[in-house]
Order: structure tokens, then C-alpha cells, then sequence
């Protein structure tokens, strides 16, 4: 690696050499230690060479710090790197601590003034909870957070959820400390090349200056469409060295591909001259994408659907215009990165990044192209697990431009090109519209109860009636569902309404186990500032996977109400796991083995208290449940996080 | 698979659960032993410990499987040799060597002691504030 002029790089190889041997002469369990060498010693067992007594000593974790972290410094480069993330907006960084970056999380946590704001240092207890948590907080507020990670090890810990919020589409920034002068099995050449091919964009700059040029872009392609995680390698030397003649340039926001003019004002035409236009709403990139489409559909006397009860960033449900309008004999309808329609304004997928970005061709599976003859009817019907790429395969004439970015455009060119007449055609239609879509959600409503009903009085609970307790209590709050549903019966679909652009934060993003806490933290996170609390169904398997976030939730006091789906077991599974065997005519009897979580059961409200967080039950009568819940709301309104042990339904 | 040959293979299934009304199958069951059984393979995987909840509903609906246990048992085993051809449902195949007649019989009388725990849509209140919230647009 190439050292910046003028600095003086510690000699840590030298330092570990004299620790390693200083150290083996205080240990305190030296005779057992001596006594396993000997013990395991290849002359007597012809097994591979042991440890040395050094080895051990060093595997141990007995390496000192340097006396001197490096040259005194008016000005780190950390510093210079914490006021980046300042400039770019970033509120939080989640991490577990490493020596790579002990330089930026103690900018992080000394620098600035009030030191340890924006951005703020989020502990975290494990790398995938962390890249979960900024997953949330992604999918919550449409832009970044940080996870910051140590070395290879920490990016292989936080691969499943970097897999995750890449299928997602979620903007991240992550970071990664490189220490190529200290644990070699730490560091590498390539430090990104473990996670490129599912990462939107990586660097690994060879100067401060290039760490902060590479924070700034890493935040702009993470934010630029297909959006999704970035990684900036940052090496350790970088974040140690002089910063005090340096500053950070102003951020400019991407140029997001837009449709031209020209186009803008064809779709526009198209819609004020439909006697009946319609707009197909699917998960746009921001709350302010949601905006322009209120307001062009309000324009042009639009019904509309959403996404809003399968994932964030969608039309709000419960506006006069959403739902099937008073007449669905729809002549034009325009899709906003969604189908079907007649034109869609899709944006680029993350399948577009596959040359730059799958080298090794590994081809994940939904991330590499369609083959051909590909049907969209083979996609799933769940919108919650069609990858974003994918929308718009149900579309007549696809534009492949961002949806959100090119609103703006229609809006404008649909106000030039209205008459009179037009606009209070398209007001008497709003007005029909509201009434029409009132009844059919009153109706939708109604046979959702008529359903949902059954099981209300069963023990254990039904995961309807957990959803249907909720809602008085959250109804009039500010709530963020952050939790996936699907396991839990996805009731909220029926029964909620969903208005905000976080209301739903989706599925996990590649239908993986273990994401649910973690990313119902970094909502939490997003929330705590807001005002807002955070709802979490979450399921035992799922929790199980990396629990500590519940202690993150608790030392960072955030606003996360945890109601378990305690059906103990991973319930999916041993559904499979019965039809199998079933199907080899072997039984059902004994495909509980390793798909439940029984003998014994795991106590949630002891691992909540074992972690810092109140909470109660297990409930297993129904009849209790609506006492707790509102304890947990009031908990959780007051910013302690709580957490409700639910003995459940199996769905 | 073809969708016609689906159709055929579903009508024959309907006519021998039609014949089997018949009463070929005649001794009662036991609940006490089916409780266990219920759960014993794990039928409350798909159908809710009260019946009530899950994949499939038992209780609260007019299917003809479980309308007596003559058509509950010839179910059973027309799934062990017909599962593959009817692929609508993920309910497993049982022949005889997995579930004798004797357990299936017990089962279905323990099924039949389930009761719908359903209150009117009136009578929960929180199933009115869902329907009052409802009846409301956002107002921006």
C-alpha cells in the first residue's frame, strides 16, 4: 500500500512480536496451557503440529496496543471522515468495535461539537444486526445510515444481511476498516471482492482524500437507481493520518435519469385526455416521490393503487384516490415502477449491475437476468418478495427511467396541457372516486373480519387477533411496522391503514431468517427522532439468529414494542418438512425434529430482561393480550423498548 | 401438469368419497387418544391447535373430507396413491403404514370436538375501531 507523504507508519508487526512473547510470561493459566500442548503433542497422537505456547497466547487476544497509536495529529483523518458523513446527512453508524477503525469510532465518538451526533455511534452486538439495522433505517427514511464493519471478518458477518438489502433495493453505507500491519487473517487485497456481487458499488481508496471522494460517491450510487448497498474500505493509516489543512467540499445530490420532455408530455397528454386514468403505484425511492404521485393523481382525477401493505415508500392507502375508483374500465394507466400498465416508468434493476459487478459470474439466483422465455406469471404472487428489478414485466411499453425523478416532468407538462374543462372533469372524478373507494374498503374490511374472527377466543392466540389488538392502540400514533409478516399471518394487510412511506417496511429481501429484529431496530433508530414508534411481530426463529439487538434497542432506549410470534418452531419448515415426509408415505410423527423449538421452551421475557429490556408473559390466553399490548405502547411511547412473549397459532 | 387431467383425477376422487359415504369404515374413534395424535403428527402444523386458524381451516367450513370420518379416512389414502396428481393442497399423504385406521379414526373424533370460537364482528371491539378507521380517508 502506498503511505501518504510525510507519514510515519507504526511498526505494529514489531509491537505484536514483543507482545506475543511479554505476554506469555504473565499468563495465568500457563501450566494449563502447557500442560494441553503437551498433552496433544503429534509425537503421541500423529495429529497436525499444536500451538505453540506464543500461538495460543496471541490467538488469545493478549496483544497490547502500541504505546503510541501514531503521530500526534492537530487534525485526524478520521476527523475528516466523520465531518464527510456530516455533510452527507448520516445519523447513525451501527457497529460492533474492531481495531481497523478504532480510529473513526473514536472520532465518531470525541469529535465534533456536540461530539457523538451525526453521526452517532449505534452498538451493536453483531455485524449482521448491524447492516440489518441500517437495512430498517434504509427502508424507513429512503436513504442511508452506516454499518460500519472491521476487516474480513466483519464483512463475512454482515454478508447475509449486505445479500439482503441488495435484493431489497435499500441505499446503505458501508464501511469497512483495513489494517494491513496488524492480524494478517484480518485484511486483504481485495477487501470488497467477498460481497461485489451483491453490493451496488465499492472502493478502496489509497488516500484520506480518496476516502472522503469515496464516501461521498459510495453515498450517491447508494441513493442513484437501482439503489442498494455501497462499501468504502477504509484503511487504518488513512484514518490516523494530519486532516488539519483539509476540508470537505459541498455534497451534490446525483442526477437521477429522468424521462425527456418530450416524453414527459406524451404520458402527460395521455392523462388528461383519459376519461378514466389510472396510476399504478409501486415502491418509489423517497417520501418525496410519494408527494409528486398524491399530487399528479389529485391533478389528473387518477384512481390509484399501492404497495403500501407490502413494503415502504408507496401511496398512502387510505387517500380519497387509492383503491379501485368509482369505475375500473381504466383507458390509460401509467405505471410508477409497477403494473400492470399501459406505459411504466421503471427504473434500472440491480440485474443492470451484473457485468460491472458478478466477475466471478456467481449468478444469485433473482439477481442474475431472466432466462429466455422467461413468463412474468412465474414470478411470485406475493409483491413483498418480487425483487424491485422485476416490476414492470407486466408492462405495455416499458420506459426504463426512475419514477420519481421524472414525476416533476409529468406534473408540469399535465398543468400545461389541462383546460377547464379537463380539470373539473378530473375534480368531479376525484370526488366520485373518494366515495367509491370509501365503500369498497369498507366492504374489503368487512370480509377480512368475517374471516378473522375465527380462532378469537382460541388459546393459544391467533396471530389475526394479535394484529387486530393493536390497532386501536396505534391508530391515532405515528407507527412504523418494521417487522416482515408473512409467518405472522400478514393481518395488518386487512386491517391496518397504511398512509405513511414507512408504514410496512416489507420483507426481508431475499426471504432470509434472522433479519427481523435487527432491521425493526434501525427503524426504531429512524423513529426515536421522529416522534414515532416501531411495531416488531416477531417471529422465534427469526429472533433467535442474532438476539443482541435487543440489547442495542434497550442501551439506546429506542421505541421498539416486540410482540413474539411464539409458535415455537420455524413453522414453514416443518410444514415442508410433514408434506415430505407425507409424500414418502413415512409419516408425519417425526418431522418436528429439527423444525421446532421445543424441550426446552425458550423464555422470551427472560431473554428480553437478560438484555436489558421489560417485558412480559408468555400469553398463551387470548384474554390477556389486549392489557399487555397497551402496557407495551405505553412502554415503547415513553422510549423504553418492550417486548410481549405471545404463545401463538402456528400461523 | 395438465390442468384437464387434474380436473378427471379431482372427479374420480369426488365419486369415491361419494361411495364411501356408504359406511365402509364404521367404528367411532377416540378424542382423548386423537388429542394426542393430533399433535403427535403435527396436523396442527397446517390446521391451528383449535382447528380454527392456519393453512386450512376444520372448523367453520362445508368440506366434504371431514363431513364423516368414512370420507376423512378414504381421503387419507387416496392421497397416498393420488397425492402427486393433486397438487392443490400441501396436505401430506398417509397410507396405512404411517397412520393406521384405528389412529385416523381417533383423530377425527378428536376433530370433531372442535367448536368455532368465533364472536360476531359486532361484539369485538376492536374489529369496530378497525371497520370506524375504515370508513375514514387520509385527510391531507
Amino acid at each position: 500500500m502506498k503511505k501518504p507523504a510525510g507519514h510515519e507508519p507504526v511498526d505494529r508487526r514489531g509491537f505484536l512480536k514483543g507482545a506475543a512473547t511479554g505476554a506469555g510470561a504473565v499468563l495465568i493459566n500457563a501450566p494449563t496451557t502447557e500442560a494441553h500442548v503437551e498433552r496433544q503433542s503429534p509425537t503421541e497422537t500423529g495429529a497436525v503440529p499444536a500451538p505453540t505456547a506464543q500461538q495460543l497466547t496471541r490467538d488469545a487476544g493478549n496483544a497490547r496496543p502500541p504505546a503510541e497509536s501514531g503521530p500526534v495529529v492537530r487534525k485526524a483523518g478520521s476527523d475528516l471522515l466523520v465531518e464527510t458523513l456530516k455533510e452527507l446527512g448520516i445519523e447513525y453508524v451501527a457497529s460492533n468495535p474492531g481495531s481497523s477503525f478504532e480510529g473513526l469510532q473514536e472520532s465518531i465518538v470525541n469529535f465534533g461539537n456536540p461530539p457523538n451526533t451525526m453521526p452517532e455511534f449505534i452498538t451493536a452486538l453483531h455485524e449482521e444486526s448491524a447492516v440489518d439495522m441500517a437495512h430498517g433505517y434504509g427502508k424507513a427514511e429512503g436513504r442511508p445510515m452506516c454499518a460500519l464493519l472491521h476487516g474480513t471478518l466483519g464483512i463475512q458477518h454482515a454478508s447475509m444481511a449486505i445479500y439482503q438489502a441488495y435484493y431489497s433495493g435499500t441505499p446503505i453505507l458501508l464501511l469497512a476498516g483495513r489494517d494491513d500491519h496488524f492480524i494478517q487473517a484480518h485484511t486483504a487485497n481485495d477487501m470488497a471482492a467477498m460481497v461485489r456481487s451483491f453490493t451496488k458499488w465499492d472502493a478502496q481508496p489509497t488516500s484520506l482524500l480518496g476516502c472522503v471522494e469515496a464516501l461521498r460517491q459510495a453515498y450517491s450510487e447508494a441513493m442513484t437507481p437501482p439503489t442498494g448497498p455501497t462499501l468504502v474500505i477504509l484503511d487504518t493509516e488513512f484514518q490516523k493520518e494530519e486532516a488539519a489543512e483539509l476540508a470537505v467540499p459541498m455534497y451534490q445530490p446525483p442526477n437521477i435519469s429522468a424521462v425527456d420532455t418530450a416524453t414527459a408530455r406524451e404520458i402527460a397528454k395521455a392523462l388528461v385526455d383519459a376519461g378514466n386514468p389510472r396510476l399504478n403505484v409501486g415502491r418509489l425511492r423517497t417520501p418525496e416521490g410519494i408527494r409528486y404521485a398524491v399530487e399528479l393523481a389529485e391533478l389528473v382525477g387518477a384512481s390509484t393503487s399501492t404497495y403500501a401493505t407490502y413494503g415502504p415508500m408507496s401511496f398512502p392507502q387510505r387517500h380519497s384516490s387509492c383503491g379501485p375508483g368509482a369505475d375500473t374500465d381504466y383507458d390509460f394507466t401509467l405505471g410508477l415502477e409497477a403494473g400492470p400498465a399501459d406505459i411504466g416508468l421503471v427504473g434500472p434493476g440491480v440485474d443492470t449491475q451484473l457485468v460491472a459487478r458478478d466477475a466471478m459470474n456467481v449468478g444469485f439466483g433473482g439477481i442474475r437476468r431472466m432466462p429466455p422465455g422467461f413468463e412474468p406469471d412465474e414470478l411470485p404472487d406475493d409483491p413483498g418478495l418480487i425483487p424491485r428489478f422485476s416490476a414492470g414485466s407486466d408492462v405495455d411499453r416499458r420506459i426504463d427511467v426512475d419514477a420519481e425523478a421524472s414525476l416533476p416532468l409529468v406534473i408540469e407538462e399535465a398543468k400545461r396541457l389541462m383546460s377547464g374543462s379537463q380539470r373539473r372533469a378530473a375534480a368531479e372524478r376525484n370526488t366520485h372516486h373518494a366515495a367509491a373507494n370509501v365503500e369498497a374498503r369498507v366492504a374489503s374490511v368487512r370480509r377480512a373480519l368475517d374471516d378473522k374472527r375465527n380462532g378469537w377466543d382460541a388459546s393459544p392466540v391467533s396471530t389475526a387477533r394479535i394484529y387486530a389488538e393493536l390497532w386501536p392502540l396505534i391508530k391515532d400514533e405515528d407507527w412504523c411496522l418494521a417487522s416482515p409478516t408473512a409467518f405472522s399471518g400478514g393481518h395488518h394487510r386487512d386491517l391496518w391503514d397504511h398512509n405513511k412511506p414507512y408504514s410496512y417496511l416489507g420483507g426481508q429481501g431475499a426471504a432470509g431468517i434472522g433479519y427481523g429484529l435487527g432491521a425493526s431496530t434501525g427503524a426504531a433508530l429512524a423513529a426515536k427522532r421522529r416522534d414515532r414508534i416501531v411495531i416488531n411481530v416477531q417471529c422465534d426463529g427469526d429472533v433467535n439468529y442474532a438476539p443482541g439487538a435487543l440489547w442495542t434497542a434497550a442501551h439506546h432506549r429506542l421505541p421498539m414494542l416486540t410482540v413474539m410470534h411464539n409458535n415455537r418452531a420455524w413453522h414453514q419448515e416443518l410444514m415442508f418438512l410433514e408434506f415430505m415426509a407425507g409424500s414418502r408415505g413415512r409419516g408425519t410423527d417425526r418431522a418436528h425434529i429439527g423444525a421446532t423449538l421445543r424441550n426446552p421452551f425458550i423464555d422470551y421475557k427472560k431473554m428480553a430482561e437478560t438484555y436489558g429490556m421489560a417485558g412480559e408473559g408468555p400469553i398463551g390466553d387470548p384474554s390477556q393480550l389486549q392489557a399487555a399490548l397497551a402496557r407495551g405502547v405505553a412502554s415503547v411511547k415513553n422510549g423504553a423498548p418492550y417486548l410481549i412473549d405471545v404463545i401463538t397459532q402456528p400461523r | 401438469m395438465n390442468n384437464n387431467v387434474l380436473k378427471v383425477r379431482g372427479g374420480v376422487l369426488c365419486v369415491i368419497l361419494s361411495v364411501a359415504v356408504g359406511g365402509v369404515f364404521a367404528q367411532e374413534g377416540d378424542a382423548t387418544k386423537g388429542k394426542e395424535l393430533y399433535f403427535g403428527h403435527g396436523c396442527y402444523g397446517c390446521h391451528g391447535y383449535n382447528g380454527e386458524t392456519g393453512a386450512r381451516d376444520l372448523v367453520g367450513t362445508d368440506s366434504p373430507i371431514i363431513a364423516n370420518v368414512d370420507r376423512f379416512l378414504v381421503y387419507l389414502r387416496l392421497r397416498t396413491e393420488y397425492a402427486p396428481l393433486v397438487p392443490s393442497t400441501r396436505m401430506p399423504a398417509y397410507p396405512e403404514s404411517a397412520l393406521n385406521d384405528g389412529d385416523a379414526r381417533d383423530i377425527f373424533a378428536y376433530i370433531n370436538t372442535f367448536e368455532l370460537n368465533a364472536p360476531a364482528v359486532e361484539d369485538i371491539p376492536a374489529f369496530q375501531a378497525i371497520l370506524e378507521s375504515a370508513g375514514r380517508q387520509l385527510k391531507e
